[in-house]
């Protein structure tokens, strides 16, 4: 029998443990945003009982800064002279009436500059109708944007949207994409290509790859088959549905709801037991390749390269640069109101039109690409 | 005052080192040396070592290390070698099985799936292996090979996910990736994709196992728990002369519900829920796509699924998703017998 020593020889390493666990448990009760007890999640049941159609909500993400609506302003008296008579090369809003003008002009600059000012578009020579910064070619770029969105997007109705429904006070919108760059096969292709995660992120939920967004709120393919070979006849391929769930996820976190705001999740492809959300969200992702195909990209030469990503494209936006995590933006505030200049013409076509995929090509064969690093990236096939 | 002392005191048995039966002359020598830990003593046995490893467990660990290796360094090539990159996207890194192209053949070049291949090779000779030295140990020592059967119940799940169901699709596409999160999101679309395992009879036997499995052992852990104060814990010994423990228990339980199980059939129940658990995960993973294309529509045709009366009766499709329904739904030779009515079209 061999004697056993008194003394544990284990005591250390247990402690060590102990503290391990402990250093865990505090990690993760004090480092990530968790919602608390005392700030609950706020369940509402949509469909007939016992299905368990619910959206959660939470006063968190309502009362986040960036989801409050700013005060209210006074709009400018008319003056009875178009902006075109007041002021020299005005090319979207000629026919505005001047007061209506400055009040758009001084909205904007909050929405989008407040710290920089007029002369984030204007320049700080004092010339304001110089269109020498590229800020101002953008903006009345936006402004067309904005027009066409309160005119013809079936997706934002009556609710209208402001330059600040995106920017919320920011130069650019916190939340946009950028095409991911494609990596190069490594080791001569023997290993295989890797997906294009986004390397830029900042958090796990900005993670996930692009392609999604590529495919979907940028090219024109099809979001359907994701379900039910016999529903659909079609087959998809699994690498294709997988995108489709990454993008299905992508929206329902950029507004803060469930799957089953939109979907009865037991038939997810079934519109016959959807909700009209659903129908929202459809127009809702054909506005967004809209804006994506038709005014963003067009805007890709203006941009100095600081504003760019990894493959020289422009930011681009999804659900969250608008919604920012609540199911209406800003909490469905009719933002444009007031706001005569920011209502463009009516089109006989909803905003995505026919040709914006064709455009952006056009628009991306005449820009250079900007220098990429080789070993990174190849060419994204377009 | 004199208490009596039951395998569930909490008093450390530290004495001499079991060295276990003597070796047979074709066995592998042991390692580890024996030791005790207080802090493992506290949840088990605080003795560790000695272990065997042998040949099957020596070449399961290759296997495994094979596989491993393969997926890592994948991973991390993947990412050009850069070990903050690496670790980084851990949770994302992925290795997918072939494309479809591919069908089901064997012979894939390694960067189309290739690799995934032989790390699935490496990964299942490796379980199997393993397999072999749970029952092999159990046949050294002169136990039965209930514990290697069990195991063998989720080895036929896994195989029956990364293999048989591929091979049955004539598709290696049809597998899951490694990955975490990839393998996570593989989960979810092939449930969506085949109209929601959530009406897959046999998933839905596979949950009632697992939980059940979490359920007996919850009563027969408290059972056990509860008289051991009456010598309970000597359950084997109960089985076969039962004293009050059993006898108890067993009232408790009839009290409780009606009927009990014996000190030995509770084993059997436990035993077969956990095994049921992967067996028909399996079975109802083999039947996903092959016999069943859409478990929801599987539901609807008999009565699984029932109809709900709608929330939104008013709701009409505009004509531009009608249209596109309708080209989906309405597409040639496709049964529309199993498909839902496409909602009509007003504005």
């Amino acid at each position: 029998m061999k004697p056993i020593s008194q003394r544990p020889r284990s005591s250390l390493l247990g402690i060590f443990l102990l503290a391990a666990a402990a250093g865990t448990l505090l990690f993760f009760l004090l480092v990530p945003t968790w919602d608390h007890p005392w700030d609950p999640i706020e369940s509402r049941d949509w469909g007939w009982r016992g299905i368990a159609m619910n959206t959660f909500t939470s006063a968190r993400t309502r009362n986040d800064p960036i989801n409050i609506v700013p005060a209210a302003t006074t709009p400018f008296p008319d003056t009875g002279m178009s902006a075109s008579e007041v002021y020299e090369n005005v090319k979207v809003l000629g026919d505005l009436d001047s007061g209506q003008f400055d009040y758009l002009m001084q909205s904007m600059t909050e929405w989008v500059a407040p710290d920089q000012g007029c002369g984030y578009c204007h320049g700080d020579g004092g010339n304001f109708a110089s269109d020498d910064p590229y800020t101002k070619k953008v903006a009345r770029r936006m402004l067309e944007m904005v027009r066409d969105i309160n005119a013809n997007a079936r997706h934002v109705g009556q609710t209208g949207v402001t330059c600040y429904t995106c920017h919320r006070g920011n130069n650019v919108p916190q939340k946009t994409w950028y095409e991911g760059a494609e990596p190069k096969p490594p080791m001569g292709g023997i290993v295989g290509k890797p997906p294009p995660w986004n390397r830029t992120a900042k958090n796990m939920r900005d993670f996930f790859p692009r392609a999604p967004f590529e495919n979907y709120l940028l090219d024109d393919k099809p979001i359907s088959g994701a379900q039910a070979r016999t529903v659909s006849g079609e087959t998809t391929d699994l690498a294709d549905l997988e995108n489709i769930y990454i993008l299905m996820m992508q929206m329902s976190e950029g507004m803060g709801v469930n799957c089953n705001f939109c979907h009865n999740t037991r038939a997810f492809a079934d519109w016959s037991q959807s909700t009209p959300k659903r129908i929202n969200a459809w127009y809702g992702i054909r506005m967004v390749r809209g804006i994506n195909n038709d005014y963003l990209t067009g805007l890709q030469g203006l941009f100095p390269p600081h504003r760019l990503g990894p493959l020289g494209d422009v930011a681009k936006v999804d659900c969250a640069t608008c919604h920012n995590g609540m199911s209406r933006p800003l909490g469905g505030a009719p933002m444009a109101a007031g706001y005569e200049g920011l209502m463009g013409p009516k089109g006989d076509r909803p905003i995505r039109r026919a040709t914006a995929f064709e455009t952006r090509k056009a628009h991306q064969a005449a820009i250079t690409e900007p220098g990429v690093d080789e070993r990174d990236v190849v060419q994204a096939g377009e | 005052m004199a208490s009596f002392h039951s395998l569930y005191s909490q008093i450390q048995i530290h004495g001499p080192y079991d060295e276990g039966l003597p070796l047979r002359g074709h066995e592998s020598p042991r390692l580890i040396k024996p030791f005790l830990n207080r802090w493992i003593g506290k949840i088990g046995d605080p003795q560790i070592g000695p272990t065997y490893l042998g040949f099957c467990g020596i070449a399961s660990l290759i296997c495994g290390f094979i596989a491993i290796e393969i997926i890592g360094l994948n991973f991390w090539a993947s990412v050009h070698w850069n070990p903050v990159a690496f670790i980084e996207g851990m949770a994302w890194h992925r290795l997918d099985p072939p494309e479809a192209k591919w069908g089901f053949t064997p012979f894939v070049p390694l960067a189309e799936g290739g690799w995934w291949i032989w790390a699935g090779f490496f990964l299942t000779a490796s379980i199997l292996l393993w397999w072999c030295r749970m029952y092999l140990r159990a046949k050294a020592l002169g136990m039965s090979t209930h514990v290697a059967w069990a195991f063998a119940s989720a080895i036929f799940l896994y195989l029956s996910i990364g293999f048989i169901r591929p091979m049955l699709m004539g598709s290696w596409h049809e597998a899951p990736p490694f990955g975490i999160i990839p393998h996570l999101n593989w989960t979810a679309s092939l449930s969506v994709l085949y109209g929601n395992f959530y009406y897959n009879p046999f998933h839905c036997f596979s949950i009632a196992f697992l939980y059940g499995s979490v359920l007996l052992f919850a009563m027969h852990g408290g059972t056990i728990l509860a008289v051991s104060r009456f010598g309970g814990e000597r359950e084997t010994e109960e089985i076969v002369d039962r004293g009050t423990a059993a006898e108890r228990g067993a009232l408790f339980w009839r009290w409780t519900m009606g009927f009990n199980a014996t000190f030995e059939s509770v084993h059997r129940w436990a035993y077969w829920f956990a095994i049921l658990t992967t067996f028909s995960g399996a079975i109802g993973i083999l039947l996903t796509g092959t016999v069943v294309d859409n478990w929801y529509l599987w539901g609807v045709k008999w009565g699984l699924a029932p109809e709900y009366p709608a929330t939104y009766p008013d709701m009409t499709l505009p004509p531009d998703i009608a249209e596109q329904v309708r080209a989906i739904t309405e597409a040639p030779g496709r049964s529309t017998a199993m498909v839902p009515a496409a909602p009509e079209a007003t504005q």
